[in-house]
């Protein structure tokens, strides 16, 4: 598939492309679920193709192409260059791309057991068997799944870059939907809510995961919430677990600081940032306990590779540093009009989908003590569990986002079970609320895979590493 | 023989079950996105996918690939069969289609399906320029797409369609307008029109009032999925609609009614797409068979969610009502009052006279035997073309 590659950016270059890059990409996806004991998806899909991105007269043009083939290549590579020249005529303004040094070598998740080629008898049991431990009389529905994933990428580009990574990835969850008798519903999930978790590592990921082991206490728990008074409403101390502190991150850090959004060039889909390129460096993000760091070369993390799909190579960045913005999420392209070097983290969902400016792994840096640490410290607040429900404006400035549970903290203790809590704040107050994130023995790696951007829509596989944190004076619930 | 009839019934013949069915959908389209006034991300795609199910002994098993040499095919029976004989019997299955006729559909255009990369482009130009003075955002794509389904029941159908969308976000200094037009037939689509009609709205403001297009009529949010299927039994979609329809799955009516209220804001949006944009819909489709799951809206739902429709319909939730996406802070604030009362977006969907009233969320139209479900934009005033 190398030769292919190169038989495109060849075909592009003597049609006029400036510069250009393909991608060969082939990919198997594994998608298991159960639902209330029975199977409800067993699926096996796999794909494969190029795409080729070319800069013709400063414009990009993009096309991909199923065929493996000398004739797929070089038709792919045709037809993004005549895109390219059509839009280039209409272009306001002409693109370059920042230095880097052309890819070279390869890249591969460590994995001790493929879990692609793990049976499929032994997923359905694995979730069978979790889905059984979630049972109560008021849990009317449980669901279990697990997903595996092994893809090739090859990359070749005009300026000499030549790369083949190959990336593994599995994960699962597990949910308890109860329902009272007036109808009332109430949910709780694990490891995390929206799908599970996955991680870039072969299938003792999930077995290390423990779906059944936690599949007790997440039916029981959701039992218990439908009996729970409703979290009270007003401005308070809160503490997130880790796995809320993963959407807080994503949303209301992460997706404002992609340069593209800066830059205006999502506008039409996913938003743009309330962030301005001037604020680099000098933009007061939150409190100096906020720390955060862009790492693509994190162990098990679903944005961990070797290079972006452009070719720069994985780098370990700084975002926010002691609460001041000290990075973006970066292309070349965006790296070039900023005027600084700001890693890669272009990456695209599939070989027919341009890369977009995604996030990797992006985290928030541990602090000190233990969550019970963090708990001491609150003499009347609340501990918010596992993301509910998220909204958040375009800008990423105002959001309110929900959690499935929530437990009083009185007097540095945990105390009665809430259901239905809700907080609200605008992300540069919020984070100027941070006081206290956890240590590293509380820090985990969650692995999302839902992450939507660009059109055609594009789904990013991203990883968040974060510990448990406390903010003060937030708005929690409905507003007085 | 269609290309893709052909390729699904090489399919089938390479399953070794007692049943088999073979989804094939071929897509070839371009997309012009546009911001700030200049194209920016054009992508060509081409691709055909295979989904083939296979029934052994009341198990049933699909595999998926792009793969469509023999050797592709071949994989995708054996990787088919194996599902199946991993799974344990389905006593739900219902059994393949049989053969049955497929309604006629006037959806493709030759001029459409023969639009080229250098006139997508054009057209995207033509939609930036009617539109001076103000940053323009959005795209305008074009494409074909062909469905094919054959089974060992003798079922052989296809259904080849053309789409062409364009949508443009018009950006002023403290405001923003949008506008939408979605069409089988690329001369249908006045580009320029949909481009005034944002810049319009960026210019001059929006109403906070919704009101229905003449003809058509409001309906409640707990009413609208049986709207949306009674839509969809009338509707010229197909195989599409006729694969949604389907439900035997099912499993008692209160769970029933738990995911009607669980997804109806989605179930909305797939319907939209479903009528609307055929090329999205294949991408349903694909995803249902392809998981092998039965045909209820939660289950499709779910499916989806490794395609381009929970997320988009998630976007327009997530954004501030009325707002195409560059207001001001303060406006922002302002729209986002309701979510700040403490309803999460679910809960709003089926919830609040007011706020539906305020945001003219969830309208459903129902015209000349179809349902027309315009989910979200009050000001947004999009064009529903039959």
């Amino acid at each position: 598939v190398h030769e292919l590659a190169e038989h495109a950016i060849d075909a592009a270059v003597a049609a006029g492309a400036g510069y250009a890059d393909a991608r060969v990409v082939r990919r198997r996806a594994q998608h298991v679920a159960t639902k209330n004991g029975e199977v409800d998806t067993v699926s096996d899909a796999e794909t494969e193709g190029l795409g080729v991105r070319v800069l013709v007269d400063g414009a990009w043009g993009f096309a991909g192409d199923p065929r493996l083939s000398e004739e797929g290549a070089r038709d792919a590579a045709l037809r993004a260059v005549a895109f390219a020249r059509a839009s280039a005529s209409r272009a306001r303004r002409r693109v370059e791309l920042a230095p880097v040094e052309p890819a070279s070598g390869e890249y591969a998740a460590a994995v001790e057991r493929d879990p692609v080629e793990v049976p499929l008898e032994e997923k359905i049991a694995l979730c069978l068997a979790a889905e059984e431990g979630m049972r109560r009389p008021e849990v009317k529905i449980t669901e279990a799944s697990v997903r595996a994933q092994r893809e090739e990428r090859v990359f070749r580009s005009s300026e000499g870059g030549v790369a083949r990574q190959q990336l593994v990835e599995c994960g699962g969850g597990i949910d308890a939907l109860a329902v009272s008798d007036d109808g009332r519903v109430q949910n709780r999930s694990y490891p995390s809510a929206h799908g599970g978790s996955s991680g870039q590592a072969g299938w003792e990921y999930v077995e290390g995961l423990g779906l059944d082991r936690e599949a007790p206490r997440v039916g029981e728990e959701a039992a218990a919430l439908l009996t729970a008074p409703a979290c009270p409403a007003g401005v308070t101390t809160i503490v997130a677990d880790a796995e809320q502190m993963v959407l807080q991150v994503h949303e209301s850090v992460g997706h404002p600081t992609e340069l593209d959004r800066v830059y205006g060039t999502e506008a039409a889909y996913a938003g743009t940032s309330f962030l301005r390129p001037g604020d680099l460096g000098s933009l007061r993000y939150g409190s100096a306990h906020m720390n955060v760091t862009a790492d693509p070369t994190t162990p098990l993390g679903l944005g961990t590779f070797g290079w972006d799909d452009e070719g720069v190579p994985a780098r370990r960045q700084p975002v926010v540093a002691g609460g001041i913005l000290a990075g973006f999420l970066a292309s070349r392209e965006t790296s070039a009009q900023l005027g600084r070097d700001l890693g890669g983290s272009m990456r695209a969902d599939n070989w027919s989908r341009m890369p977009l400016v995604r996030m990797t792994n992006l985290h928030l840096e541990p602090g000190e003590g233990t969550l019970e640490d963090l708990l001491a410290d609150v003499d009347d607040g609340l501990f918010l569990s596992t993301n509910k429900s998220w909204s958040i404006d375009d800008k990423r400035l105002n959001f309110q986002f929900g959690t499935q549970v929530a437990w009083e903290i009185k007097k540095g203790k945990l105390g009665r079970m809430l259901r239905d809590p809700t907080y609200m704040g605008v992300t540069p107050e919020f984070w100027g609320g941070l006081d206290a994130v956890a240590g590293p023995e509380e820090w985990r790696l969650y692995g999302l895979t839902n992450c939507g951007k660009g059109q055609p829509g594009q789904h990013a596989h991203v990883s968040h590493g974060t510990a448990p944190a406390r903010f003060r004076n937030v708005q929690v619930g409905v507003r007085q | 023989v269609s290309r893709a009839l052909d390729l699904a019934e090489r399919a089938v013949r390479t399953a070794e079950g007692d049943e088999a069915d073979a989804s094939v959908h071929v897509e070839r389209s371009g997309f012009a996105r546009f911001a700030d006034s200049a194209v920016h991300q054009p992508t060509l795609v081409r691709d055909e996918t295979v989904t083939l199910r296979v029934v052994r002994g009341g198990r049933v098993g699909c595999a998926t690939t792009n793969r469509t040499d023999d050797d592709g095919l071949a994989d995708a029976a054996r990787r088919a069969g194996e599902a199946a004989d991993s799974s344990p019997v389905d006593p739900g299955f219902p059994g393949l289609q049989e053969p049955a006729p497929v309604p006629e559909v006037e959806g493709y255009d030759e001029a459409t399906a023969a639009l080229t990369p250098e006139e997508q482009a054009e057209a995207a130009a033509a939609t930036i320029a009617a539109a001076p003075g103000l940053g323009l955002y959005g795209y305008y794509t074009s494409g074909t797409a062909e469905l094919a389904v054959a089974s060992t029941t003798g079922h052989a159908v296809s259904q080849t369609t053309t789409d062409v969308s364009v949508l443009a976000l018009a950006a002023a200094d403290d405001a923003s307008g949008y506008a939408e037009a979605t069409s089988w037939r690329a001369a249908d689509l006045d580009v320029a029109a949909v481009a005034e009609e944002a810049a319009e709205e960026a210019l001059t403001g929006c109403s906070d009032e919704y009101r229905p297009p003449e003809g058509r009529e409001l309906v409640e949010p707990r009413e609208q999925l049986d709207v949306v299927l009674d839509g969809l039994a009338e509707a010229d979609a197909g195989v599409q609609a006729d694969v949604l329809l389907r439900d035997p799955r099912i499993d008692g009516e209160r769970e029933a009614l738990l995911q009607e209220r669980l997804d109806l804001g989605d179930d909305v949006l797939i319907a939209r797409v479903l009528l609307h944009r055929p090329r999205l819909a294949q991408h349903v489709h694909e995803a249902q068979v392809g998981a092998c799951v039965g045909h209820d809206a939660r289950k499709v739902r779910v499916a989806a969610e490794g395609g381009d429709i929970v997320d988009h319909h998630r976007a327009q939730l997530e954004r501030p009502p009325g707002h195409g996406g560059l207001r001001g802070v303060d406006g922002d604030r302002e729209a986002l009052q309701p979510l700040q009362d403490g309803l999460d977006a679910a809960e709003l969907l089926l919830s609040g006279d007011a706020f539906r009233a305020r945001a003219g969320r969830l309208a459903a139209d129902v015209h000349e035997g179809r349902a027309l479900l315009d989910e979200a934009e009050c000001k947004r005033h999009r064009r529903l073309r039959p």
